[in-house]
């Protein structure tokens, strides 16, 4: 958003993800709207779509918009890392600025860096104090800011009928 | 929406309303919290939520913004009636304007009349074309229309999370 005093424009968006929501069972039909509409709404060179099982401790990636570099995967253990601990188990957004935020953040910033991505957003789906997964944007450095993180969650949070099916 | 700053403010109240469904283990308080957005956003003397089993053709009042008259965990057979197939099956909004429109589709009318109430907008909460609950509000006579939908919708799918982890039957 250019203006982002004004979020008018952003609520045709909103509302054409919650009508996906509302029609669709498929996965693939309602992340690839998001996908759409996130890149809109917030903008995105990467997005993908987390699922989280919180007792296990375990991930998959269930939507990837770069599926050469960033696969579908199958469940993956997730490790304990900072930014594990602030998204996955406090249900935190967490901006990545710059390249030195991401290599913080992410075991595999090599490969972010080589897609020329250097700044994220990564917003937690949450439903009753569990994360049941996260939206993950990718950008070039400085993208992303603390005023996209309302619209971002509103986003965010029509995607939970979706990873609560999963469950 | 035709003011910039109406749609910012609708956008931090329903992004407040996304952080109690998301943070909150108590659905009675995510309810509340639902009917005090719907109330700035919209409007209502009464707000009510009901969880729909399609399978059964039955809802159950879940929560009540008047509990004497409307108390929660009652449960009602819904039969195909026009308003039925209309938000139960269908899932499209409607929209009562007035007494006449009540009375011809709440068999409970008499109850709404003698609250004050003569209009109601129903709004279907849909998860994969499966109509799993509505929310509902009413006011005096043509309170309500059309331009109210948008936000009401979003209000609505926003609440889906809150609605699929209500399995239980009429626990309040």
């Amino acid at each position: 958003m250019d203006d982002a005093d004004d979020k008018s424009a952003l609520w045709p968006l909103v509302a054409e993800l919650a009508r996906v929501v509302a029609q669709n069972a498929d996965e693939e039909t309602i992340c690839g709207c998001a996908q759409t509409v996130f890149a809109q709404a917030i903008g995105h060179h990467l997005f993908t779509v987390l699922a989280y099982n919180e007792q296990a401790g375990e991930v998959v990636r269930m939507y990837s918009n770069r599926p050469t570099e960033y696969p579908v995967s199958g469940i993956k253990t997730m490790g304990p890392t900072p930014w594990g601990a602030h998204v996955l188990q406090r249900g935190k957004f967490f901006i990545g600025r710059n390249a030195a935020d991401i290599e913080w953040a992410f075991p595999d910033h090599a490969l972010i860096a080589s897609m020329g991505l250097e700044s994220a957003l990564n917003l937690p789906v949450r439903v009753a104090g569990t994360t049941l997964g996260t939206v993950n944007l990718l950008h070039v450095a400085g993208h992303y800011h603390h005023a996209q993180v309302e619209i971002g969650s509103i986003l965010a949070a029509l995607l939970a009928p979706v990873l609560l099916a999963r469950c | 929406m035709q003011h910039n700053d109406n749609t910012n403010e609708m956008c931090a109240v329903l992004a407040s309303l996304a952080q109690t469904v998301a943070q909150s283990t108590d659905e009675q308080a995510v309810w509340a919290h639902a009917k005090d957005v719907a109330h700035s956003i919209i409007g209502h003397q009464l707000f009510t939520v009901m969880r729909h089993d399609a399978a059964a053709s039955t809802v159950t009042r879940i929560y009540s913004s008047r509990t004497p008259e409307y108390p929660p965990g009652v449960s009602k057979h819904k039969g195909p009636t026009p308003w039925g197939v209309r938000v139960l099956q269908q899932g499209q909004f409607y929209i009562g304007y007035n007494a006449a429109d009540i009375e011809s589709n709440f068999s409970d009318h008499a109850i709404i009349a003698s609250m004050g109430l003569a209009s109601i907008l129903n709004l279907p909460v849909r998860v994969a074309n499966t109509t799993i609950g509505t929310v509902n509000l009413l006011n005096v006579a043509n309170y309500y229309d059309e331009t109210q939908v948008e936000v009401g919708t979003l209000l609505a799918a926003l609440l889906a999370p809150a609605l699929m982890a209500n399995k239980g039957l009429g626990q309040n």
